[in-house]
This record gives structure tokens, C-alpha cells and sequence, in this order.
């Protein structure tokens, strides 16, 4: 009951498209934290191309603070992240931007801005302040917008969009960044179950037609299961599952995250695991 | 396949410090204790006051002169007449625009606030300039012999409804923010209508300096006679909605859900926040930062619940003011500094203690 | 497929167009209000001239104090109306977007009255700071007392705070500009509406000079900006992801649009609400907050207001000269207060 024994499940076999074993990010002890808080210590992850990557666990346990770091967006006070072997923190911010893709919570727009104008800024990386736009910087454009299904929205304001719509714009903006990878903080969540769907089939799609890599912070462990190809569960800053959903997701990890009692069983449609919690852990039975 | 069976040791709380975590701090315990402090430390203060200055006035002095005993004219001058008005007209003037500054903060939901959102303040100096220069625009009328604090005091109420009535929306409902913003706007316009005036009429503009900052100098029984009255009626006014500020600090919707009618609350929080400062603005001027500092430090000793925060910040208002008075008079001997270039001295450090400390809490 | 995807360009076609030609004809109106108002500047005062006399005066003729008014006092005042007009509501755009906040603008951060402040010091004690040098010393204080303000924001995005921060920097140094001039002799009190209003009274060409130069680096210099300005707007993080420094771009725009500020408070003063309405205006006129458009219209509509209450200043009440900040004041402060109402009407939040 006292020594602490962490096991992480080795990657599975068979990834979609492997490239090698190079990962394409590569995080190596980590130490993260915000002034004297420390959120994430110790913590190495290595992510392949091609996969859907959720990062699941409990409010608190680091996985926005890992996201933001893979993105770039925090400094770790110690360990470092590697970009296609390259240090992240020596690469200049657009060449990072032009390769990794993110979106963080709850993003807000200007008021009358529109899709398009939304989704233009995308290029910065590509075009920089001052060079006008390209006709590959239109192209991208388009792409991005036909990827999501947004054309038509173009000159639509975003505030007059529904969620599921403004999400998918902003997924937009991501995709005209042109990148290989994409990393999402909480797509999904304060969407309804409609357009969450809208939102994690997209992400699917990308994945499998354009073979983006894709890490994304879900709090719905269903959701996690059904889309991603890989799920990495973390508490209190560390690693505590890693492996394909079937793997992870079972009702030891769910006790242990959460303090839940889950029912596992396996999705008629897709035979993915599904888990159904049904009880709190009484509080003398965690002892 | 399951997975190996994941075991992590759990930290027990540290027993001590959840225990310390449930009994309030001792200056909240002992509220009482801290009132009676504060007191003494105004009555202390307050002879301190009278005593210090060029004259040299001693303590047997001030106690000769108070219980009616025989003195020279020249000490019975200073004391009664010169010093002990001041020493008052201070004590009242900080405790009220203390009490203003925690009203604002509690209505507003800020603590960055102060009584000059309530337009008040600018109101009061516009009118009293205005006031001043009636004779530029009354050549045959004789106006009235009213006296600029009551000129004053009529101009900033006037100005303070107008400020409420512009932040109520298109549904009567007043709201923060705008009120805010409207009390900021309105404050602007009325200086640079101030401005305007004394443009008009430079002669004034030397005895308007010292109102423009504040100032103690040449306050006498009769500003006294002005302020006291509103200074009995509006304090326990002030005290006794420290309950409804309560409520209306967590928020609109559940205070209504509390059973609070918000906007009735509001208006009356408002309503006393302009009468405190109205008075005092126009007896001492424009006096700055005391609205803002004597709630934070209040708040800082006995916590958030206005109950506790409304009076402690009326002593710690009247304490600010009376020592940033003897600091003006000790500190100057042939120019009569004005108190409130002493408060904006003080103002600054606090300004940056107070980002400092917004720095670090998220 | 092919006459969806037809009609799909046709209509953005027509979209880019419709956009383009509001653009179009709202600069061409502002440039034509401009040259209209510096004309009629240029005739009204005393001597009253009518367009003929003007014209005789530009070909060489008309009498010798014609010769000295229109060109060395009249004109210089213009100049610097357009100038400083300009650079107020650039900076009023650099402030807002690059803080994300509707309210944010050089008078109520505070950056005015420190600007303000160190030129009060700088009369009243009689430093000795060269005149040349003015603006630089100005830019100091105003860039001390905003960075006082800014420090004080955890989370840019909300208003009250920030405003109420400036309130307090700027009441502390208006006590402190007063408290200043009451210890300085008998007529530098006059100088007591010059720091607190802002006026374009009696600047000759000297005073031009001093400031062109400032305008012709910083104008362009913050028109260029407008990329960093948009992706800003969108959040630090979306920003900082799609490869813009932050950080380094959020204090280069601040740093500019002080500079800005700081040179035209040098010169004529605090003049307020140019820098926070204009920004408004041209948004709601254009549409769009894109900044690449929005910039030269507010720069344009900053002339044209101050061009315009300096006229008013000048000639409503003469011979009786009022200064240009008090009316800048007068007019902007309720026509922002009216936009923020209505802003505040729609949403929850502002901005």
C-alpha cells in the first residue's frame, strides 16, 4: 500500500502507417509546472506517425499541461521535447508552427469575424507578416475549408455559428496551417453529443485521408475509446496507462483514475470497449 | 487481456494543518478587539494631530483648552480654532470616503474601485468652481449666499443620479460594468467641463488648485457644522447595509436567488456611496485614494464579509487621513502642501503593492 | 458540381468586392472630409480669408500678414492636427487589439498622464532636457505609468480591471501633475490646462518639426503590424501556435503605439478619446476588424476628428481660444459611452 508501482503497457504492434520507429514528437523527462506548482515531473512520451493519441485522466493530472507543452506553448523547467529529432525549443516558432498544429481550449473570436477571415490567419507561418498571400496559400485555404465542410460558411460570422460549426471552423484554421500533426484541447467538450460526433468524425477522417498525427485531451473516456488508435491515461503528472483502448480501458485504470466502479463491455457497432460507471468508491474502501 | 494491478501511495493530509484550515484567523475571531484598537489609535492620532505643528502645543495645552480652563489667546486660537476643526472635519471626511471606497468595491464586485465611479467627486468640484465663478455669469442678479460645500454637496447628489440613470439599460436594470464605465466617462466629461470653466475664469483657479487634490488647509468649525450632520446620519446608514452588500457581492443571479431584489439593492448602496462622498468631497475636495486604500486594508486584517469591512474601514479611512495631514503639516513649513498631494504620495507604493500582489494570485 | 463551385467563386467574388469598394469609398469620403476641413481651417480666424484670398495667397500675392498667418501659423496647425490626429488613433488600434480589450487606450492606461506628468516636471522645475529630446523624455514617463497599469493584468481579456488600474495610475499622477504646478510660480498655472487638456494653440512649424519625424517612422511602422494585430486578436495560445512570438510582438506594437502617444503628448498635450473612439468608429464602419483595413481608416478618421475639433476650439467661442483636448472630451466621451452601451447591449462580455 505504500511503494509505488507505475507500469505502462508496451506500445502496441501495428500502428496505422508506422514510419519507422522515429516519433515524430518525442517528449524526454519532462518537468512542468506553473511558478511553484509543479504539474508533470518525469514524465517521457514518444508519439508516432500516424495515430490518434488521446491523453485521458482526471481534472488536474497534467494532460492540457502536457498538450500545450508538446505544442510548444509552455517551457518545461526540465527535460525538453523533440521535434522530428530536433529540440522544439531551438527551432524558431514559425518553423514549429509550420509542423504542429494546435488548438487550446475555448478559443474566442473578435466579433464579426468571418470564416474566412478566421481561416486565412492560418498561413501566417507560411506567408509571415508581411508577404501578401499566395496562390498555395489560397489553395490551402480551400482545402482546409473543404476538409471540414465549412465553404459555405466562408463569409459567415462566427458568432452566428453553432457550436459544432464554430469548432469545425476553428479545426480549420488548424488544417490550413498545413502541418503533419494536429494536437486538440478539448474539442469536444461544452459541444452537445450531436456535434461532438461532428467534431471526433472529422478528426477520424483527417486522419485516415490525410494521415495526420493527432494527440487530443478528452475528458469522454467513451469517446477516447471509439476514435483514437491510443490512449495514455495520466495522474497527478504521470503516466499511468499506454496502450491501444482495449488495453487500457478497464475497470482496475477507472477505480484507480477516477475512484469510480465501472461496467467494461464491448460496443455492439464497432467492438471498441465502453465503460459504465455506476458507483462512487466509498471513501473507506479506498484505504 | 487485463492489465497488471496499478499501485501508488497516497500522502495523508497533514492532520494539523486541516484543523488550522477550519477556525477563522484570530483578528476575525476577535472582531471586537480590533474596533477598539482602531479607536483608541484615532483618539491617540487625533491629539497627535492638535499637538504636532509649528506652534508648539502640549498635551496640558490641549487638555486645558478642552475642559475650558484659562489659556492664552494664542494657544486657545490654535488649538480650538485652527486645529481641533481640522482634526474633526478629518476624522469625519476619511471615515466617509473610506466607507464610500468598500461600498463601491462591494457593488461593483472589484477591488480596484472607488468613490469616484460614482461620478460624485467631479460632480462636486464642477458645480463648487462653477459656483465660484457665478460672477462672471450673474452681473445684476445677487444670487443666493449659499455656501460652496452646500453648492458642492447639491452638485455631486445631482451628479450621482445622473451617473446611475445613464448605466440603467433599456430594461431599468443597472449593471456593473456599465456602471463602471459610465461613472468613469461621466467623471471625464466633468473635468474637462471644470476646465473649461476656470478657462473662462483664471482668477478662480488658484484657490481651486487646493480643491482639485484635496485639502485641509483653512477647514473651520463651520465646515465642521457642514459635515457632521451627514457624517451621524450616513455612517450607521452606510454600516447597516453592510448585509444587503453581502449578498450582492456573490453575484446577480444568486442573489436574486437569495431572495435580494438586486437593483432595489443596488440604488441604495449607490445612493449612500454618493451621499458619504458628496459630503466629504465638498467640505475637503477632491480627496483621492482613501476610497481605494482603507478597503484593501480592512479586508487584508478581518477578511471579506462587509459586516466587518465597512466599519473597519471607516477607522482605518479616519487614521490614513489624519496622519496624512500631520505628515502635511510636519512636512512643510512655509507652503501649505495640500493633504492630497500627501495621499497621492502615499497612493503610489500602494499602487505598486497592490499590482504586486495581483502579480502573483492568479 | 461544377455550377455549384461556379456560383460558389461568384459569390465570393462578388463578397471581396463589395468588401473592397466599402473600403474604397469610405477613404476616399475621409480624405475629401480632410482636405475640406484643413481648407476651412485655413480660412476661418483673423483675418477671415475667403477661398480666393487663398489662392492669391498660395500664387505670392495677398498682403504681408496674410503671408505670415496662413503659411506660419495657420498651416503648421494643420500639419499638426493631421499628424498627431493620426498617431492618436493608431495607437488607440495598437492598444486595443494587441490587449484584446475594447477600453484600452492611452488616457485610460495611464500613458498619457505619465507623458504628461514628466512634461509638467520638466516646465515646472526647469530641467534641463534639450527640446529635441522632449517626446523621448515624455515617452518615458508615459511608458513607466502604462506598464504600471498593464502589470496589474493576470487575464488581458477583462475590461474592468484594466480600466480601473489606469484610473487609479491616472488620478495618481493628475494629483501629482497639480501638486506640481501649485509649487511652481504664479503663470505656470496657465500651464495647468496645457498638461491636463491637450491644445494645438500657437504651434508653429518648430513644433512640426519635432514630431515629423516620429510620425514617419511610427505610421508606417504600425500599418505594418496589422498581421501580428489580427492573429493577436485571435488568443495568445491560437497565436502563439500558428508561430507568432507573443510576447515580443505584444511589447514591440505596445512600445510603438507609447511612442506614438508620447510624441503627440510632447507636443500638444493630453488629448483624449481620439485614440479610444476611432478604432470603434472605423470598425463599425468598415465591418470587419481586420486590422489590415482598419488601421489606415482610424488613422485617416483620428485627422480628420482632431482636424475638426481643433477648428471648433478655435473658432466657436473667439476671440476665446479653447483647447482641443476639452472637446475631444466633450464629444468623444459620450459618443464612446453611447458605443459601449450598444456593444454591451448584445453580449455578455465586451469583446
Amino acid at each position: 500500500m505504500n511503494d509505488i508501482t507505475v507500469k505502462t503497457n508496451r506500445l502496441p504492434q501495428g500502428h496505422v502507417s508506422t514510419n519507422g520507429h522515429h516519433p515524430v514528437i518525442k517528449a524526454e523527462t519532462l518537468n512542468i509546472g506553473y511558478g511553484q506548482r509543479t504539474v508533470v515531473e518525469g514524465l517521457s512520451l514518444d508519439l508516432l506517425k500516424g495515430g490518434i493519441t488521446a491523453l485521458v485522466g482526471p481534472n488536474g493530472s497534467g494532460k492540457s499541461t502536457l498538450l500545450k507543452t508538446l505544442a510548444r506553448l509552455l517551457k518545461p523547467s526540465a527535460g525538453e521535447v523533440f521535434l522530428n529529432g530536433k529540440a522544439i525549443s531551438r527551432m524558431s516558432t514559425s518553423v514549429v508552427a509550420q509542423e504542429i498544429a494546435v488548438l487550446p481550449q475555448g478559443p474566442v473570436a473578435p466579433p464579426g469575424l468571418t470564416v474566412g477571415e478566421l481561416v486565412e490567419q492560418g498561413r501566417y507561418p507560411h506567408a509571415g507578416p508581411l508577404k501578401m498571400l499566395r496562390k498555395q496559400d489560397y489553395s490551402a485555404i480551400s482545402e482546409a475549408l473543404r476538409l471540414t465542410g465549412m465553404e459555405d460558411f466562408t463569409h459567415r460570422s462566427l458568432d452566428n455559428l453553432s457550436g459544432g460549426e464554430k469548432q469545425r471552423a476553428w479545426i480549420a484554421l488548424a488544417l490550413a496551417q498545413e502541418t503533419p500533426v494536429l494536437l486538440l484541447d478539448e474539442p469536444t467538450t461544452f459541444l452537445d453529443i450531436g456535434h461532438q460526433l461532428e467534431v471526433l468524425e472529422l478528426v477520424e477522417k483527417l486522419n485516415r485521408d490525410k494521415g495526420m498525427t493527432v494527440v487530443l485531451v478528452v475528458h469522454d473516456l467513451n469517446h477516447a475509446a471509439r476514435y483514437a488508435t491510443r490512449m495514455v491515461a495520466l495522474k497527478d503528472g504521470l503516466i499511468v496507462a499506454d496502450g491501444p483502448p482495449s488495453e487500457v480501458l478497464t475497470a482496475d485504470l477507472l477505480n484507480f483514475l477516477f475512484g469510480v466502479h465501472a461496467h467494461i463491455i464491448s460496443d455492439p457497432e464497432t467492438g471498441k470497449p465502453v465503460c459504465l460507471p455506476y458507483a462512487v468508491v466509498a471513501t473507506a474502501e479506498k484505504e | 487481456m487485463s492489465s497488471s494491478p496499478i499501485t501508488v501511495s497516497q500522502k495523508t493530509p497533514n492532520a494539523r494543518s486541516a484543523q488550522a484550515l477550519n477556525r477563522p484567523p484570530f483578528l476575525v475571531r476577535n472582531f471586537p478587539f480590533v474596533i477598539v484598537v482602531g479607536l483608541l489609535l484615532l483618539v491617540f492620532l487625533l491629539m497627535a494631530h492638535v499637538n504636532i505643528g509649528t506652534a508648539n502645543i502640549s498635551l496640558g495645552d490641549i487638555i486645558n483648552v478642552l475642559t475650558g480652563k484659562q489659556v492664552d489667546s494664542v494657544t486657545y486660537t490654535i488649538v480650538y480654532e485652527l486645529r481641533l476643526p481640522r482634526a474633526l472635519v478629518a476624522v469625519a471626511a476619511g471615515a466617509m470616503l473610506a466607507l464610500a471606497g468598500a461600498i463601491m468595491q462591494a457593488v461593483t464586485r472589484n477591488p480596484l474601485a472607488d468613490p469616484d465611479l460614482t461620478g460624485a467627486t467631479a460632480g462636486a468640484v464642477f458645480f463648487a468652481v462653477l459656483w465660484l465663478s457665478r460672477d462672471l455669469f450673474y452681473r445684476n442678479v445677487a444670487p443666493p449666499d449659499v455656501g460652496v460645500p452646500a453648492v458642492a454637496l447639491v452638485g455631486s447628489v445631482i451628479t450621482g443620479g445622473f451617473v446611475y440613470i445613464l448605466s440603467r439599460g433599456r430594461d431599468k436594470q443597472s449593471n456593473t460594468m456599465r456602471m463602471v464605465l459610465t461613472g468613469v466617462m461621466v467623471a471625464a466629461i466633468f473635468r474637462s467641463l471644470t476646465s473649461l470653466v476656470l478657462l473662462i475664469n483664471q482668477n478662480a483657479t488658484n484657490g481651486i488648485l487646493m480643491w482639485l487634490i484635496g485639502s485641509l488647509n483653512g477647514v473651520t468649525w463651520s465646515h465642521w457644522g457642514t459635515i457632521w450632520p451627514w457624517a451621524v446620519v450616513t455612517l450607521p446608514l452606510g454600516f447597516a447595509c453592510a448585509g444587503v452588500a453581502n449578498v450582492l457581492h456573490l453575484g446577480d443571479d444568486i442573489a436574486t436567488g437569495l431572495g435580494s431584489r438586486v437593483e432595489l439593492a443596488r440604488l441604495l448602496l449607490l445612493f449612500v456611496a454618493v451621499l458619504l462622498t458628496a459630503a466629504s468631497v465638498s467640505v475637503v475636495g477632491a480627496l483621492g485614494f482613501l476610497g481605494l486604500m482603507s478597503p484593501h486594508i480592512a479586508r487584508r486584517l478581518v477578511g471579506n464579509d462587509a459586516r466587518r469591512v465597512f466599519p473597519l474601514s471607516a477607522i482605518i479611512g479616519a487614521i490614513i487621513l489624519l496622519l496624512a495631514d500631520i505628515l502635511a503639516r510636519a512636512l512643510t513649513t512655509t507652503v501649505a502642501l495640500p493633504v492630497g498631494a500627501v495621499m497621492a504620495l502615499l497612493g503610489a507604493p500602494f499602487l505598486i503593492y497592490l499590482l504586486r500582489r495581483r502579480a502573483r494570485s492568479v | 458540381m461544377s455550377n455549384t463551385v461556379q456560383a460558389q467563386t461568384q459569390t465570393q467574388t462578388l463578397y471581396r468586392v463589395s468588401r473592397v469598394s466599402r473600403l474604397v469609398v469610405v477613404l476616399v469620403c475621409l480624405v475629401l472630409a480632410l482636405l475640406g476641413l484643413i481648407v476651412w481651417g485655413l480660412l476661418l480666424g483673423i483675418p477671415q480669408l475667403s477661398l480666393s484670398d487663398l489662392l492669391r495667397i498660395i500664387q505670392g500675392g495677398g498682403t504681408r500678414l496674410e503671408n505670415i498667418v496662413v503659411p506660419q501659423l495657420r498651416l503648421p496647425r494643420e500639419v499638426l492636427g493631421v499628424l498627431a490626429g493620426a498617431m492618436l488613433a493608431l495607437a488607440g488600434n495598437l492598444f486595443q487589439d494587441s490587449l484584446r480589450n475594447a477600453l484600452a487606450g492611452p488616457e485610460l492606461l495611464g500613458v498619457s498622464s505619465g507623458a504628461s506628468f514628466v512634461m509638467a516636471s520638466i516646465v515646472v522645475f526647469h530641467l534641463p532636457v534639450p527640446w529635441e529630446l522632449y517626446p523621448v523624455a515624455a515617452l518615458a514617463g508615459g511608458m513607466l505609468a502604462g506598464s504600471v497599469s498593464l502589470l496589474s493584468m493576470r487575464r488581458l481579456g477583462d475590461p474592468i480591471r484594466l480600466v480601473l488600474m489606469g484610473v487609479s495610475v491616472t488620478a495618481l499622477l493628475h494629483a501629482a501633475i497639480i501638486a506640481i504646478i501649485s509649487l511652481g510660480q504664479e503663470n505656470d498655472v496657465g500651464l495647468l490646462f496645457l498638461y491636463l487638456l491637450g491644445s494645438l494653440a500657437n504651434r508653429t512649424w518648430d513644433y512640426v518639426n519635432l514630431v515629423w519625424p516620429w510620425a514617419v517612422v511610427c505610421i508606417p511602422l504600425s500599418l505594418l503590424m496589422a498581421r501580428p494585430l489580427n492573429l493577436l486578436q485571435l488568443g495568445d495560445e491560437v497565436a502563439e501556435g500558428l508561430g507568432l512570438r507573443v510576447v515580443r510582438w505584444r511589447l514591440i506594437i505596445m512600445a510603438v503605439g507609447a511612442t506614438m502617444v508620447a510624441s503627440t503628448v510632447a507636443v500638444c498635450g493630453p488629448i483624449g478619446y481620439i485614440a479610444l473612439a476611432c478604432p470603434h468608429m472605423a470598425r463599425r464602419l468598415l465591418g470587419t476588424t481586420d486590422a489590415r483595413v482598419v488601421l489606415p481608416v482610424s488613422m485617416l478618421m483620428g485627422s480628420v476628428l482632431l482636424v475638426g475639433a481643433d477648428l471648433l476650439a478655435k473658432n466657436l467661442f473667439s476671440p476665446l481660444e479653447m483647447p482641443v483636448g476639452l472637446w475631444t472630451t466633450l464629444i468623444g466621451g459620450p459618443l464612446l459611452l453611447v458605443l459601449i452601451r450598444r456593444a454591451l447591449a448584445g453580449r455578455k462580455t465586451l469583446r
